[in-house]
């Protein structure tokens, strides 16, 4: 099945690579927009669960203090405000896919390069009916001072890697979460703090691993971050920051005083955040 | 409580990290593997597989040496070069570090020495910026080593140091052949390039490029040199001009250098197909199949050739074992076959009256047959160096 897969990506770049000239880096290029096309509904679904969550954060957490020894209770309160925890697992769902992704990648592109005899004879035996490998071979594998199937000894690459993947997390983060303003809701709200640590986790991380990853598929993680940023700024034109005010409301009925502190502190907090996102707005302007 | 706990994405960042690192140390293994390179001079048998360089000597049936500089790290799969009992070996590179991810290849000049270990005469460092898959080739106090990033380089032979470097259009993975001053380099970017060996200068590159990749090294006669590429051919080439005069069709790709006998040229492409072609004419005399997926040369010795393959089990397709065949070069006769654990995809080499042949088992790394009967002699198991 795995093998298969690797097969798939395999002829994918290689029809790439011939249809687009025998430049390989046009040939990943493609391959990421085409990736990226493909798990875009996912991304967007992720992104609109995300905002969601955020804007019914307090609440959630009222409700959660508040039955936290009535499973049955605050299920029936988190419906009525619309919450469904295991939405917040179909928000990780874009991630989970794109591994196998990656992973498929990874293969493809070190079987294509095919940099040793092994290599380039496992890639005979994956090529399938029309594609020409005898014609295609060798396969550019050089582009300025990269070598794609070796890691970029300038580090520009992992560089970039990070640059661009930080960025991205940062547009992909909901607006909230970006006020300076609201540390102490991060610090009640622990799904906003873990969203904000990964903002800086994830490019570390793989702006470390790309030390060692062959230059083409940090080029792929490059590029499919520079989508990831077309689109972070597509979501902030059309999807406008929650306001909170308008939401608290609901979670009234289900709140005992004792619990409305809670519901007020983060209520005050949410004030903030809107007044956080009003300044970021005229400062756009 | 635990009902209503929103999902954590602890998880989803752990198997994140996991799936990264793993991504990362995986691959370099991927990037690396290759089959064993094997040679031979006298009566001893040198292969590179793996951590180290083994040199085993057949008569006593006894490792000489084993030369692991870097265990764990550095991998050798290029066939040493040997010359008077002088052993070149190029390596595979070794990463320079986690924030200096360059790699250094090196070539090393070994001889024999009185222990388990050979005496290292030089090491060529930095001599490459990607892996050394081209056996080196000596002649006299030189030594030329083709390496995977297009570079051509000459070496001093006593010492190590860097005489010439000249560039290909992509990599090399076929040894230098040599004749009367001037080095024939293949080339993976389907063309062939002649050099001055002394100071490096070009004498001619290919005017028409061929229609395949070429992994093997050129065999040099008279006046043309042979040449076998992806574009399943055997091309003979003018050795003053570079001109093809004449190509003999095979089936499919030939990864494997063509040998010769007698004025007669034999060339076996990846579907098994042995052809015995006219190397003044490039007429066919005479073509024949051996089982399985041939990916490397034949030897050949006093009439017979010795082809190593694959053999897919008949029972059980996922089961591929390796095969030995023994043909005769007067008309294809095959006069024996043996089976080995795993397919043979390294040339065989003739050692006396064996004909040996690299293997990598958990138990074996090299298999021995009797010339004239296939019987086998002996075997060599893998060292722990090269597991």
């Amino acid at each position: 099945m795995w093998d298969a897969f690797i097969t798939i990506m395999v002829n994918a770049l290689l029809l790439l690579y011939d249809i687009l000239g025998n430049n390989f880096i046009l040939a990943i290029t493609v391959f990421t927009i085409l990736i990226r096309a493909i798990t875009l509904p996912l991304n967007l679904r992720q992104q609109r669960s995300s905002m969601k969550m955020q804007e019914i954060q307090p609440q959630i957490q009222a409700i959660q203090k508040k039955y936290k020894d009535n499973p049955q209770k605050m299920q029936e309160e988190f419906q009525k405000i619309g919450y469904n925890p295991a939405d917040s697992l179909m928000g990780c769902l874009p991630l989970l896919i794109q591994m196998p992704i990656l992973f498929g990648l990874y293969q493809a592109i070190i079987s294509v390069l095919g940099s040793t005899p092994q290599a380039v004879f496992d890639l005979s035996q994956r090529a399938l009916l029309g594609v020409d490998l005898t014609a295609l071979l060798p396969i550019q594998n050089k582009f300025l001072w990269l070598n794609m199937a070796q890691p970029d000894p300038l580090l520009v690459l992992p560089l970039l890697v990070f640059g661009t993947m930080f960025l991205q997390q940062k547009l992909l983060t909901p607006q909230t979460q970006n006020n300076k303003d609201n540390k102490k809701g991060q610090q009640d709200n622990p799904a906003a703090a873990m969203t904000q640590s990964m903002t800086y986790t994830m490019p570390i991380m793989f702006g470390f691993v790309s030390l060692q990853f062959p230059a083409g598929l940090s080029i792929y993680f490059i590029l499919s971050n520079v989508i990831g940023i077309a689109q972070g700024f597509y979501m902030r034109r059309t999807m406008p920051p929650p306001e909170p005010k308008k939401i608290a409301p609901k979670v009234e009925p289900v709140v005992e005083p004792e619990s409305k502190k809670a519901t007020s502190s983060n209520g005050r907090s949410s004030g903030k955040k809107k007044s956080g996102s009003k300044k970021r707005r005229s400062a756009k302007r | 409580m635990y009902a209503a706990k929103r999902p954590s994405k602890r998880p989803v960042i752990f198997i994140l990290i996991v799936a990264a690192w793993l991504l990362a140390a995986c691959g370099s293994r991927l990037s690396n593997a290759n089959w064993p390179g094997l040679s031979a001079e006298g009566n001893i048998v040198y292969v590179a597989f793996g951590n180290g360089v083994l040199a085993y000597d057949v008569e006593t049936q006894s490792n000489q040496w084993v030369f692991s500089p870097q265990p764990g790290r550095l991998s050798f799969y290029a066939a040493p070069s040997v010359e008077d009992g002088r052993v070149v070996v190029g390596d595979y590179g070794v990463s320079q570090g986690m924030f200096s991810p360059g790699v250094v290849v090196s070539a090393y000049g070994l001889s024999a020495g009185s222990g388990s270990t050979p005496d290292e005469l030089w090491a060529a460092n930095q001599i490459a910026a990607d892996r050394i898959v081209a056996p080196p080739l000596q002649v006299g106090d030189r030594v030329f080593v083709g390496t995977a990033d297009n570079q051509v380089v000459a070496l001093d032979a006593t010492d190590g140091r860097e005489l010439w470097r000249k560039e290909t259009g992509h990599s090399i993975w076929g040894q230098p052949s040599y004749k009367e001053g001037v080095l024939f380099v293949t080339s993976m970017d389907k063309k062939v390039y002649a050099f001055d060996a002394e100071n490096g200068d070009l004498v001619w590159d290919q005017p028409t490029e061929l229609g395949g990749a070429i992994a093997s090294k050129a065999l040099v006669d008279t006046d043309l040199i042979y040449v076998t590429a992806f574009d399943g051919k055997l091309h003979a080439i003018s050795q003053a001009t570079g001109e093809i005069k004449w190509s003999a069709e095979g089936q499919d790709w030939v990864w494997g250098a063509p040998v010769m006998e007698d004025g007669v040229v034999y060339f076996v492409d990846a579907a098994g197909n042995i052809y015995a072609v006219d190397g003044v004419s490039g007429k066919q005399l005479w073509t024949q199949t051996v089982e399985g997926t041939v990916q490397t040369a034949p030897a050949i010795a006093d009439g017979v050739l010795y082809i190593a393959s694959d053999k897919q089990s008949e029972s059980d397709a996922a089961i591929v074992t390796g095969l030995l065949t023994a043909m005769s070069t007067d008309g294809g006769t095959v006069l024996w076959q043996q089976q080995t654990a795993v397919p043979i995809y390294t040339a065989p080499v003739i050692v006396g009256e064996d004909v040996v042949v690299a293997v990598q088992t958990t138990d074996d790394l090299l298999n021995a047959f009797d010339r004239s009967t296939g019987t086998k002699k002996w075997d060599v198991a893998l060292p722990d160096t090269s597991q």
